[in-house]
């Protein structure tokens, strides 16, 4: 996968992976509240 | 981070992991009756009500009443009290004169089906109880089509995280270190087990539903709907959505990723952070969704069962990378392409088969009651299978740590045998991969399995072991001469409990006597009922306390007057 040189729009990337990560612990914190109530 | 600051982070950790609420609740547990087990109302009530010990869902509940030919007298589902939610109500036709047999299964939160039965009559004379028949109690959160997908969901799951962190940590120095070797055979198969997941998770959860609600797989119209009904469907259900964000996060950090370079820009270190962050949070709804979660203390237990998955995935993961960087090196650079990738993934593969089976250990004695239930109990032969076959792979991981990475680590000066080493590697990981896989297969079994009831740990080497049917027997303890009859014993019908005490062939006249029911096979609440002198030294008590079919622990606790107590544990089992 060719992604451009540009450090902006790699930074744009791994920005967008980091908030995927971030929603990831979310969802799984609330599972987590609502089964250990 | 300074050594001070790890072990600092390490203790908040532990110490946050160990304050999460320790009472967990097991299965459902049925608490109580309307109309009572075993009782007589005098007039024909307008439902049966069943509270449990958590919220279960009606529309994976069986509730059957039937009277004493076998026909159905409910009218209707059964549907949650708009005043308790942890009760079920089912609506009856107007009841006759005579006995009924109700039976009920429910689903628990971690997704394993419970179930009960028992009697009441509606009087005022509702004649002698009459032999129910109990509906079939095979039904089991381990049938073939199930335990199918759950390991293709755990080993697609395991297997795409495991190759993510060979792909991006392990085998990465590769390229820089071996001129014109390429990671994007790794990349590919890393897809193919994500796309897999990604399908597998949601067959798996269909599957799961259909059976709890007792529907095809196929009647999607009527199943879909019901997915998040169960805690264990939402669990899943949340499993798909990081899934889809550890594929968005996994592939922006390949992406973006310049193995070439020495150093990681700051982009990529922050692409592979949100990857490992979404990998580690998938890993935990395994826990969250099954025994792990409702197994006391559960933040050791939730712990535990994360530290065994992510150690499994990399463990997996890198002999399946293994392979496919043996595959697709091509043999002028094999060799020394090997000679980097091995050693790291050896070291990574031994530090993963350490985690995983310290917290396995580690989790068996949290799930194990006594270390007979070890051979006793299904629970723990899937236990024994499993560490037998994880002990073949250690034996073929130990046998490539000393035959061909010392081999591999000198094909500078030595290429011959190297190349022999290079090939029994590849037999060697081929496998072990193969007896991982199988290792997932017994784990799903294993995590379908109801753990062993912690009653068991009650059953003491002294206790007494009768058969199903009419139970007669004579136990002598301290000068004491006691005989226990049991009648009919058989489940969900009143049952006579009798014990006649004697000693030196006199009875024991005005002794304290009573009875406490443990079920052996599920965790219930216990009941205890005391038994009155009906002759010199005979005391007696019907009761409605073998409410279902399974082992028994009954504890018969005697006080003669103005002697020490004596206690006798009979080990019953119950047949319908």
């Amino acid at each position: 996968m060719q992604v451009p040189e540009s450090p902006l729009v790699r930074l744009t990337l791994a920005l967008i992976a980091l908030a995927a990560g971030a929603v990831a612990v979310i969802v799984v914190a609330l599972l987590a509240s609502s089964v250990l109530g | 981070m300074t050594g001070r600051g790890r072990t600092l982070v390490a203790a908040i950790t532990i110490a946050t992991a160990l304050a999460l609420p320790a009472v967990a609740s097991a299965h459902a547990v049925l608490l109580h009756t309307s109309p009572s087990a075993s009782g007589t109302v005098n007039t024909s009530p307008a439902q049966v009500a069943l509270t449990y010990s958590e919220a279960v869902e009606p529309r994976f509940a069986v509730v059957s009443v039937t009277d004493a030919a076998g026909r159905q007298q409910t009218t209707g589902p059964p549907r949650r009290s708009a005043t308790n939610p942890d009760e079920l109500d089912v609506p009856l036709q107007r009841l006759a004169e005579g006995w009924y047999l109700v039976y009920w299964r429910a689903i628990s939160a971690d997704g394993h089906p419970v179930r009960g039965a028992f009697t009441f009559a509606v009087g005022p004379n509702p004649g002698p109880a009459p032999q129910f028949v109990i509906p079939s109690l095979t039904e089991t959160a381990a049938s073939p089509k199930l335990l199918i997908a759950r390991w293709a969901t755990f080993l697609s799951l395991m297997a795409a995280i495991g190759l993510f962190v060979l792909r991006m940590l392990v085998a990465r120095p590769v390229v820089r270190r071996v001129h014109g070797v390429s990671l994007a055979p790794v990349t590919v198969a890393f897809g193919i087990a994500l796309a897999v997941s990604l399908v597998a998770t949601p067959i798996y959860l269909e599957l799961s539903t259909a059976q709890f609600a007792r529907r095809s797989f196929f009647d999607l119209g009527n199943v879909v709907p019901l997915v998040r009904d169960s805690s264990f469907g939402r669990s899943y259900l949340d499993l798909e959505l990081i899934l889809v964000l550890f594929a968005l996060a996994g592939l922006v950090a390949i992406a973006i990723d310049r193995p070439g370079r020495p150093q990681r820009s700051i982009a990529e270190l922050l692409a592979l952070d949100g990857a490992l962050v979404a990998a580690a949070a998938a890993l935990l709804v395994p826990a969250l969704a099954g025994h792990a979660a409702q197994t006391s203390p559960r933040g050791l237990a939730l712990v535990l069962d994360w530290l065994h998955l992510a150690g499994g995935s990399l463990w997996i993961g890198g002999l399946i990378g293994l392979l496919v960087v043996w595959a697709t090196l091509g043999s002028g650079r094999r060799l020394a392409g090997l000679q980097v990738v091995v050693p790291r993934v050896s070291r990574v593969a031994l530090a993963s088969v350490v985690v995983v089976l310290a917290s396995g250990v580690w989790a068996a004695v949290l799930h194990l009651p006594t270390l007979s239930s070890l051979w006793s109990t299904s629970y723990g032969k899937a236990l024994i299978v499993k560490v037998s076959i994880l002990s073949g792979a250690l034996l073929l991981g130990a046998a490539n740590n000393q035959r061909t990475v010392p081999r591999l680590a000198v094909a500078d000066q030595h290429p011959v045998p190297a190349q022999g080493a290079s090939k029994l590697l590849r037999s060697l990981v081929s496998m072990e991969v193969l007896i991982v896989v199988t290792v997932i297969f017994v784990a799903g079994i294993l995590s379908s399995l109801a753990p062993p009831s912690k009653a068991l740990a009650s059953i003491s080497s002294s206790s007494v072991r009768v058969v199903p049917g009419p139970v007669t027997q004579v136990v002598n303890r301290q000068g004491y001469r006691i005989e226990f009859a049991v009648s009919p014993n058989r489940a969900a019908v009143p049952n006579g409990f009798t014990v006649r005490i004697t000693k030196n062939g006199v009875p024991v006249r005005h002794a304290d006597v009573t009875t406490t029911f443990t079920m052996l096979d599920m965790e219930m609440g216990q009941q205890g009922y005391r038994l009155q002198e009906t002759a010199p030294g005979v005391y007696t008590r019907s009761a409605p306390a073998l409410v279902m079919v399974g082992h028994w622990g009954l504890n018969f606790d005697i006080a003669p007057p103005g002697r020490p107590r004596l206690a006798v544990q009979l080990v019953d089992r119950a047949n319908g």
